[in-house]
């Protein structure tokens, strides 16, 4: 009798099969799933340390999360179309060595730009290759990460950039009314992920290519162009996050960035983006950076090395594209 | 006309040999290091570890999936075999442990990829980055050392001329090669491979076969690992790190296609060797090792592209047969 209640006030009032209701109630549990961990995360912190509950720290936790939020958002991205871009931490770390070694002679100007440069550059690449040679995204990508990585050590030859303007420091360690500019940064694109996702003709062309790209082609999408768009885009952010970095770190090395990838995609597919792609969005991308942070934050609370992060980042992993397995998709049976 | 004697001229064997034959005559000729008997010992011993981890992979490329884990796995077994030597424990019982190691980690990954419907590639992303991270941390970073002597002979020693290491190669390639080709196990591999409903519907249990080939793939890993802890006379945490690429390079180049149903043991073996050599020439010519890892990522691309090229041909050929 409750249940039934229940059941009619969540659905409409519509009368359900006792089949589709459980369908429905299982669908409903496991989207809430990462708003649960959550929760759960919260109260073993705050049981953990009283220090948690202290406003620097609830600062501290949303500028790491804004900073894995920016990169996951590329990601995303590109796993919506049903892709991956392992690559992104390697042209991190690469963007933020040129960009430093440009901003150390050129001037902030030309540094920026040039670290872009080689977001798009590598972002183009990967399109590319993906697109017009019909290769499976992960396996280029993986390629790309091995090349960037050794260009950029090659480049830096084990040398450490440090020191930046005042100006450039700003990017990444400024305030603006006692709010960090990570934050905001995280914020703004945020807003236009949102935006571009859900109100823009190429944020609903990236859904239907991950969803069913013989769909797309016969409606008349030029595919190629939504991947390419997608990977661009994957890279630039890639590059933006390094710039962030190495502004926030004021210093830069070939390191910089490596395995970044594995925790973007640990939280994009944590927040529920379908590692097949076509489904999720980029709320749920915030959800899963602020999980990623938290769990490093228990981590480091507990007294555990960083040195387990990794295991950590991928047991969340396959645990979140199991649990992704287990809901029923839209439109499916 | 022409087209025939061509057919004639060639005898029947892989083309990846000609690539083989060619690369060694021209390092041959201009490198003179390269010509003694001590660097082509070398390169083999360098080469087993890969050849082993490579034959694995290959199985897993057979059935149309890919392993990203096997280098971490390779230095977890191999991490794990050097704390239990550490500890005073019977060799068998150390080597045991170790290959024990990579075999409960590939079963995980094949049971997450067949039961769990995931797909390859996440699962052993996720696999890879467990692995690293109980190398790393169950161990502190640290590296073990000061391993038993006899151990460290094991793969340092010969049977013979030839180096164990090879030994090994060869024991575990005659045995996968008999798998695969006198035994129903090899064929439903291939028949997995190149259509899975199909494969389904003729009554071939997919899941278990599936799984079985992820823990074989763990198993070789295993067997690597020790290799290389014996070479190295101590255990690391990060030694394995793009192992797996090279393994996936090794296989493309040897003609194995993505998409799986088809492919060779005895290619990727050639692909290997031809990694090998061509890692050593540009050691001998002076180049680091960040311009390796990055003239092999360029050449997985070249070599990845023409086996596509390759591939999209003989679709077309296929068409117009029928």
């Amino acid at each position: 009798m409750m249940l039934n209640y229940i059941s009619k006030k969540l659905f409409n009032n519509k009368f359900l099969l006792q089949e589709e209701y459980y369908k429905k109630l299982k669908f409903l549990i496991l989207k809430l799933f990462p708003i649960f961990i959550i929760i759960n995360l919260l109260i073993i912190l705050a049981i953990i340390s009283p220090e948690f509950l202290s406003f620097t720290n609830f600062i501290n936790i949303i500028r790491q999360t804004s900073l894995l939020f920016v990169l996951s958002a590329g990601m995303s991205l590109v796993i919506l179309t049903g892709g991956i871009d392992l690559s992104m931490g390697s042209v991190l770390g690469l963007a933020g060595c040129i960009g430093a070694t440009l901003i150390k002679s050129y001037g902030n100007l030309i540094g920026i730009m040039g670290a872009m440069m080689i977001g798009l550059l590598f972002g183009a690449i990967n399109g590319s290759i993906i697109f017009y040679l019909k290769l499976p995204s992960f396996l280029v990508t993986y390629g790309t990460l091995q090349i960037v990585r050794g260009l950029a050590i090659a480049y830096m030859g084990g040398n450490v950039i440090w020191g930046f303007n005042q100006k450039f420091r700003f990017l990444g360690a400024g305030t603006f009314f006692t709010i960090p500019i990570p934050i905001i940064t995280g914020f703004i694109i945020f807003l236009l992920f949102y935006l571009i996702l859900y109100y823009t003709s190429f944020g609903r062309k990236v859904y239907i290519v991950g969803n069913n790209i013989s769909a797309a082609i016969h409606s008349g999408i030029n595919i190629g162009k939504t991947i390419l768009s997608v990977y661009i885009i994957a890279g630039s952010i890639a590059a933006f996050c390094g710039l962030i970095y190495i502004s926030r770190l004021n210093s830069a090395e070939a390191g910089l960035g490596a395995m970044f990838e594995l925790d973007a995609i640990a939280a994009a597919v944590v927040g529920g983006i379908s590692i097949k792609g076509g489904s999720g969005g980029i709320f749920g991308t915030v959800v899963g950076a602020l999980i990623i942070t938290l769990i490093k934050n228990v981590l480091n609370l507990l007294g555990i090395s960083s040195l387990w992060q990794p295991f950590v980042i991928g047991i969340s992993i396959v645990i979140a594209v199991l649990i992704d397995q287990l809901i029923p998709k839209k439109g499916g049976v | 006309m022409n087209k025939n004697l061509l057919n004639i001229s060639l005898p029947n064997i892989p083309e990846i040999l000609y690539v083989l034959i060619f690369l060694l005559i021209i390092l041959g000729i201009f490198i003179p290091e390269f010509r003694t008997i001590g660097n082509i010992l070398n390169i083999a011993q360098q080469g087993a570890v890969l050849a082993i981890i490579a034959l694995g992979s290959c199985i897993i490329t057979i059935i149309g999936g890919i392993d990203l884990s096997l280098g971490a796995v390779l230095s977890l077994a191999g991490m794990f075999t050097a704390l239990l030597l550490k500890e005073n424990f019977n060799l068998i019982i150390s080597l045991m442990g170790g290959i024990g190691c990579g075999l409960i980690c590939g079963l995980i990954t094949g049971i997450i990829i067949a039961y769990g419907n995931v797909p390859s590639f996440v699962a052993t992303l996720g696999m890879m980055s467990m692995a690293r991270g109980i190398s790393l941390g169950l161990f502190d970073g640290a590296t073990i050392s000061g391993l038993p002597k006899y151990f460290r002979n094991f793969a340092n020693g010969y049977i013979g001329v030839i180096p164990i290491p090879i030994v090994i190669v060869l024991i575990c390639y005659v045995i996968l090669e008999y798998l695969m080709k006198r035994e129903k196990f090899g064929i439903y591999i291939y028949a997995l491979g190149g259509n899975q409903n199909a494969a389904r519907c003729c009554g071939i249990n997919s899941k278990i076969l599936t799984m079985i080939v992820y823990t074989i793939g763990g198993l070789l890993a295993g067997i690597a690992g020790i290799i290389m802890v014996s070479r190295l006379n101590c255990g690391h945490p990060t030694v394995g790190i793009g192992y797996e690429f090279e393994a996936i390079v090794a296989v493309v180049v040897g003609g194995t296609p993505l998409e799986g149903g088809w492919g060779s043991l005895g290619r990727t073996l050639i692909g290997v060797i031809i990694i090998g050599v061509l890692k050593n020439g540009l050691m001998l010519l002076g180049y680091p090792s960040y311009w390796q890892m990055a003239i092999i990522g360029v050449g997985v691309v070249l070599a990845l592209i023409m086996a596509n090229m390759a591939f999209i041909k003989s679709k077309e050929y296929i068409n117009l047969q029928t």
